[in-house]
């Protein structure tokens, strides 16, 4: 690791001392524990993320929420690819791998969200909704009703919350009834 | 389209000259030999990382990729700290994989217009440390991507098509068409920078063919030609990543990781057989002193740093790819990149 001899700036104490404050803007989402386990490990033993934690696992992809890195996924539950149909089915055989990966890699954003930090920033954006960027290429677009926050892709696929988030050391995976990704199941009724 | 050369080693350079005037000392010819880019860390610093050759990128569907891992590394040109590694003439315009962090002036702290700053932020300590750099050019990048090339199609069939299909010729409409209809798009992977054509995934692969029906390139995706227990492709050569990057996500030495189109593999060093994913990445550009991308509307700071930065009146916080931004609320300037060294 490199070590780097440094030269205190008097900018540190004022960045540092205001970043220790907890402003009136601070997010909620802290009050939730949060586990000392990796997100690997807490995906892995999590209840209907069976799809996910093994896509996870076959495609190396565990490994990159084992490390030091954030992460947050938005993981579909099993039910959402059983409502796929053969699609669903298809998309978990080693065939179809890659696909499988490139559709999580766009329930995959960089840091650490939780259900609150959303929530909050709902609130505080101008039109209600909020974005962020996924591993895959794409965007993300958040928005509230009620209690509900739902999330939508850019081709229009769209799912909510559902159960309650997996906190983990190194990152967050919230529960999903459904892909963020249009698939065959979901264009039959939405023709592209 | 691409760019293709441009100097990793340059940017390696200035990393290390931005790192050392940080340390006083610097850390030296810690590598050896035997890298490219490391070669050129140790350099003396000269150079001018502004002239790659990036003409022959892009230079459509087909164009071969294989030789630009080691043009894009060695000759250690790169400037004195000037770091202006700013990719010249290269016309490339899509959004390149690389990224940069830059870090600039710091604005109106006080010090006047000649500031830059780096924060260096070690768990282990109590405080993060501000490395305040003085003098010098006007932007300093310290780490970045900036010359490490997307990927383009690699030309001709893919390994094993050539058997499956009988010389390579396309498969015609077989597989199911709901399949077809959604992973026969380059937007489906992600990789809208190939542009229009006629596309078809097969084998872990994206084939791109011709209108006459002959294929004209090939890409490899993840999980599939890019999966575990794969060998790397040889027509990717291993580039070097930024030191801070293989701190921070933990990849050991130069040859157990390979990077290609936003993903960082583990590869086995003796076999290059693909053993991980180390780490995905957005692919965002970020420099300080302009202004945060698109697709950060929420805080999503790593936990074990909520603590240091929180959003506040005058100050939001954002993480991506392994930094912390200090993003200005009302202007959504990048005011300081911090690096979270644990």
């Amino acid at each position: 690791m490199t070590i780097r001899a440094t030269t205190l700036a008097a900018l540190a104490a004022t960045t540092l001392a205001l970043a220790a404050c907890s402003g009136e803007d601070a997010p909620a989402g802290e009050a939730a524990e949060v586990s000392d386990e990796t997100l690997a490990a807490m995906v892995s033993d999590a209840d209907g993320l069976s799809v996910v934690s093994e896509t996870l696992g076959d495609a190396g992809l565990a490994q990159v929420f084992d490390g030091a890195a954030a992460y947050t996924l938005f993981a579909p539950q099993d039910a959402a690819f059983e409502a796929l149909g053969d699609f669903g089915e298809d998309l978990r055989t080693d065939e179809q791998r890659p696909a499988m990966v490139a559709i999580l890699r766009d329930h995959i954003v960089p840091g650490y969200l939780t259900p609150e930090d959303i929530g909050h920033a709902i609130e505080q954006a101008d039109g209600g909704s909020v974005k962020m960027r996924t591993m895959g290429g794409h965007t993300l677009t958040f928005t509230r009703d009620g209690d509900t926050i739902t999330v939508a892709s850019e081709d229009g696929a769209s799912a909510s919350f559902a159960g309650d988030a997996l906190r983990a050391s190194n990152g967050v995976a919230v529960p999903l009834d459904g892909l963020l990704r249009k698939v065959p199941a979901a264009t039959a009724s939405q023709p592209t | 389209m691409r760019r293709i050369v441009t100097a990793m080693a340059a940017i390696a350079l200035v990393t290390t000259a931005a790192q050392a005037q940080a340390q006083g000392n610097g850390r030296g010819n810690d590598r050896g030999g035997g890298k490219p880019a490391e070669a050129g860390k140790q350099g003396g610093g000269n150079g001018n990382a502004e002239r790659g050759n990036r003409g022959r990128d892009d230079a459509g569907p087909s164009m071969a990729q294989s030789a630009r891992g080691s043009d894009n590394r060695g000759n250690g040109n790169a400037d004195r700290g000037n770091a202006n590694v700013d990719r010249g003439n290269g016309g490339g315009s899509e959004r390149n994989a690389a990224r940069s962090v830059e870090r600039a002036r710091s604005d109106d702290r006080g010090r006047g217009n000649d500031n830059r700053t780096v924060v260096i932020d070690r768990r282990s300590s109590e405080r993060a440390v501000v490395v305040d750099r003085r003098g010098g050019p006007d932007v300093v990048r310290v780490a970045g991507f900036d010359s490490i090339p997307q990927r383009g199609l690699i030309n001709g069939c893919p390994p094993g098509l050539a058997k499956k299909r009988n010389g390579c010729q396309p498969p015609g409409q077989v597989g199911r068409d709901d399949f077809r209809r959604v992973f026969d798009r380059p937007d489906f992977w992600g990789l809208n920078r190939l542009g229009d054509g006629r596309y078809f995934y097969d084998d872990g692969y994206l084939v791109r063919y011709a209108p006459s029906g002959g294929i004209l390139g090939h890409i490899p995706l993840l999980g599939g030609a890019l999966g575990i227990g794969n060998a790397w492709p040889s027509y990717y050569e291993p580039v070097a990543l930024p030191d801070y990057y293989e701190s921070y996500y933990g990849l050991g030495s130069y040859d157990s990781y390979r990077y290609a189109d936003d993903v960082i593999y583990r590869v086995d060093p003796e076999t290059a057989a693909i053993t991980s994913i180390a780490a995905l990445l957005t692919g965002d550009q970020f420099a300080v002193g302009q202004r945060m991308p698109l697709g950060y509307d929420v805080y999503n700071v790593p936990y074990a740093y909520r603590d240091r930065y929180t959003d506040r009146a005058d100050a939001n916080y954002r993480y991506s790819d392994g930094y912390v931004y200090q993003v200005d609320p009302t202007t959504q300037l990048i005011a300081a990149a911090i690096e979270l060294l644990t």
